[in-house]
């Protein structure tokens, strides 16, 4: 039982530990004289400074944003609260392109908020950047420091209350204490999301100055087919990942049994404080529900005698397959690894180890996906003709890009169960298939069932890859929507926008109503 | 039901590609080339009334990721006729390897040409085309436009787009080894850079910026299509880069025959009528018929720097360019 898992934990490690080399492997072919002199290039150096810089930034606003509509939530009555964090779920997993989409539609040059305002200014460059990366990051923050509010013990407030304590000292004392370890390990996966970021730069980038090593990798690849300078922005990207993976998501301190508080008390506040928590509520709303407006705003000049029937249906079915067959890889080597996890949590050994592991199956926020693509597309192009593996090989990177996520929405569920009825386990001495069929399987189902949607609908809707190898007749529906929004086509992007949404809404009621029903109430 | 939804999904899944039907004569070209308004549609039922084929056209970004996409794709490339390169990536183009000789009897053309893998369709000159509605102060030469203008600038990506590598060799030919500091200015003054023609062109359009980079052919379209007369070209004093678009037979193509089919009829006179006016440049048939706005365009002095130079130069340029715009 434990060797089994150990082998498929293994075995998924050194198939992942195999892509990364073959992908490094079919650069370095393309790559006759890598030299320290090739290092002193300007260039490349300006490329990195506004990497970090970007990302460092929109780090900051997501978590400085986040926690602060946090701290509304929390001290102000909580109305329809379990819905406000599904909508901030659902700000994270919006497929990329569509951000770009409203923010343009919305903050854009012709965007309805330049139409309304008597200002006008311009999105391409850093400030669109940071608009869409706090789109998508904010609202991850805000509900993730919300529910560490949630945690903190009622006799912590009340104390404050008898101390007489101001919200300067509440956030002094109590809040910041508890949040600050926390947020340290989002504040890490934030920045190396945004580190990585390649839709959101290509799009609303806006030349040289502002370009990132990842879209710098592309250009290098589809502008000046220069592989030296692809390689170099690789390895430098790889190096810095890496690192920043390295000395914060093994920071995370191992999960104790989560209790939910069935007495949460919040401290009364004056009338001015309340008003400044609504107000941040009602910026934040306003943020958010502009951009969404943007995305579908343009719908209103479209022709609907005139649609592009033909291209929505080719690159739909393109997406699904390439979604499909992605979530195949994940749920395989996903599992492998989980199960691997999970027979080690009992022995309380192999930490260490476990942590270089979780470093592989992360291996897409750490080595850049434009990096493994290039290699493998280097690696098949010198061997078979690349156009019949289009499919395949970017549903395999986009499993791969998608696999930290899946082990992170399922680790936390997953140690419950084992902590609760690992020793039940052991003195009833089930067989594993049994334990597996009646005490696992219900309680995992459901974290299941939307780990497996988010990773169909990341795949879906990923363009890096696909840009960088597509093909002649592939185009998937980011790649579309993308191809729409370069040529100013603003209402047919809204529409296949519109689409993307609707299967993305599909496949969660779909899994959800297949897998993720019957499930206790467990939390 | 939840069978069925596996099912759908493993189907979906394992989906292949569709049959092929008759011959087929793959183009790679640029997009705007294969827009619904471009002349890639006309052209396609004009070639597909006189052969047994059909064309699939690929549109790529613009005039230079066409050749970084034969770069790219080496030997593999699907192409039987690249279109849309121009004369100063003849020399790259043609060191890869990627083309082969057309073997044609070329018909009497509008300019002097002896290459024997590529064939010219159209030609122009490039230009700053502005809103004479918006626009009250006009630079009337280069120097004034990167010093005393004050307005907005769009131009396309010299490492993907054939006008913007026309902008690249422009400054290289007017201002030498002083071009960083001409880009430098130009910077302060630019909006963004696009990847292709079309993003800049729909940008201006829509009232992104003063200036857009193009030719001076492209207000022809404005009043023939549209009875526009709005946007015009701006006619500078030290001259304007001259650009000849070319086409060639890819030297992968299973199609020889078919493929030189396709560019003796890219010559004749009603293909030169449709690219004259729908992709708007100057054709280099002097027998197409052009409509009378053509008459009312700004005729420039030509500049151009000799080819060999610029394949020798295009990577050392564009990285002045890129060190000089990243600041």
């Amino acid at each position: 039982m434990k060797q089994n898992a150990a082998i498929a934990g293994y075995s998924a490690s050194v198939f992942l530990a195999l892509v990364v080399l073959a992908a490094f492997w079919g650069l370095a072919e393309q790559t006759s004289a890598l030299s320290w002199q090739a290092f002193n290039d300007v260039y490349l150096w300006r490329v990195l400074r506004f990497s970090l810089w970007q990302a460092l930034l929109s780090a900051l606003l997501a978590c400085m944003g986040g926690i602060l509509v946090a701290r509304a939530w929390f001290y102000l009555p909580a109305r329809a609260i379990h819905w406000q964090l599904r909508l901030a779920n659902l700000c994270f997993v919006c497929p990329v392109i569509l951000v770009v989409l409203g923010c343009v539609g919305s903050f854009g040059t012709n965007g309805f908020l330049q139409h309304l305002s008597p200002f006008s200014w311009k999105i391409y460059g850093l400030p669109g950047i940071l608009l869409a990366h706090s789109f998508l990051n904010m609202p991850l923050v805000a509900r993730y420091a919300y529910l560490q509010y949630q945690a903190i013990p009622a006799s912590y407030w009340r104390q404050g209350k008898q101390l007489g304590f101001k919200q300067v000292h509440y956030w002094r004392l109590i809040e910041w204490p508890m949040l600050r370890n926390r947020i340290a390990g989002l504040f890490a996966l934030v920045l190396l999301l945004c580190f990585g970021s390649f839709t959101i730069v290509l799009a609303l980038g806006g030349g040289p100055k502002s370009t990132t090593l990842e879209v710098a990798i592309y250009q290098a690849l589809r502008y000046d087919f220069d592989p030296l300078f692809a390689l170099q922005c690789a390895l430098l990207q790889l190096l810095i990942a890496a690192s920043l993976g390295w000395l914060l998501l093994g920071r995370e301190q191992q999960d104790t049994i989560r209790h939910q508080q069935n007495l949460t008390q919040t401290p009364v506040l004056g009338g001015a404080a309340r008003l400044l928590h609504y107000l941040i509520i009602l910026a934040y709303y306003g943020f958010i529900m502009s951009v969404m407006a943007g995305m579908f705003s343009p719908l209103s000049e479209l022709n609907w005698r005139d649609l592009p029937w033909q291209q929505w249906l080719s690159s739909s079915l393109y997406s699904l397959s390439i979604a499909g067959q992605s979530v195949l890889w994940v749920v395989l080597l996903g599992s492998a690894l989980l199960w691997q996890y999970a027979s080690n949590l009992g022995l309380n050994k192999g930490i260490k180890r476990h942590k270089g592991q979780e470093l592989l199956a992360s291996v897409m926020l750490l080595a850049p996906a434009m990096v493994i693509t290039t290699g493998l597309f280097f690696l098949l192009m010198s061997r078979g003709d690349i156009s019949r593996y289009t499919v395949p090989l970017v549903a395999l990177i986009n499993a791969l890009m998608s696999l930290p996520f899946y082990m992170r929405s399922l680790k936390p569920a997953l140690n419950d169960a084992v902590k609760q009825y690992g020793r039940l386990n052991q003195s009833l001495n089930l067989p594993a298939l049994s334990q597996l069929r009646f005490i696992y399987w219900p309680l995992l189902r459901k974290p299941l069932s939307v780990a497996l949607s988010l990773c169909m609908v990341l795949s879906l809707g990923d363009m890096g890859v696909i840009a960088l190898i597509g093909s002649v007749d592939v185009t998937t529906l980011p790649l579309l929507l993308f191809q729409q929004l370069s040529s100013y086509q603003y209402a047919s992007a809204s529409a296949t926008g519109l689409i993307m949404l609707l299967l993305c809404g599909l496949i969660f009621y779909l899994l959800d109503i297949s897998l993720g029903r019957h499930h206790a109430e467990h939390r | 039901m939840k069978k069925w939804l596996w099912l759908a999904c493993c189907t979906l899944s394992v989906l292949g590609a569709s049959a092929q039907a008759k011959q087929q004569l793959t183009v790679y070209t640029y997009q705007s080339f294969v827009s619904d308004w471009g002349p890639g549609p006309a052209l396609s039922e004009a070639f597909e009334a006189q052969c047994d084929c059909t064309i699939n056209w690929l549109g790529l970004d613009d005039g230079v990721a066409i050749l970084n996409r034969l770069k790219l794709e080496g030997k593999r490339n699907q192409a039987d006729v690249i279109l849309g390169l121009d004369t100063n990536l003849i020399p790259e183009t043609q060191a890869i390897g990627a083309v082969q000789d057309h073997q044609l009897e070329l018909p009497k053309l509008a300019i002097d040409w002896q290459d024997q893998q590529f064939i010219p369709y159209d030609y122009g000159y490039f230009a700053f085309i502005y809103n004479t509605d918006i626009l009250q102060d006009k630079p009337t030469s280069m120097e004034q436009l990167l010093n005393d203008f004050k307005g907005s600038v769009l131009y396309q990506d010299p490492r993907t787009s054939t006008p913007g590598q026309g902008l690249m060799l422009w400054l290289k030919a007017l201002y030498g080894d002083d071009a960083a500091q001409a880009w430098n200015k130009l910077q302060q003054k630019t909006v963004t850079v696009t990847k292709g023609w079309s993003e800049a062109y729909g940008m201006f359009l829509k009232g992104e910026a003063d200036l857009v980079l193009s030719y001076t052919t492209s207000p022809a379209y404005h009043m023939v299509a549209e009875q526009e007369h709005r946007y015009q070209a701006l006619p500078f004093s030290e001259g304007h880069m001259t650009q000849i678009e070319v086409a060639a037979i890819s030297a992968t193509s299973q199609q020889v025959e078919l493929a030189q089919q396709f560019l003796n009829f890219l010559l004749s006179a009603p293909a030169q009528q449709i690219i004259a006016t729908s992709n708007w440049m100057l054709p280099v048939n002097p027998n197409a018929e052009l409509p009378a706005a053509f008459s009312s365009l700004i005729q420039p002095k030509a500049l151009s720097i000799e080819q060999n130079t610029v394949s020798q130069q295009r990577k050392n340029w564009i990285k002045e360019w890129r060190n000089a715009v990243s600041q």
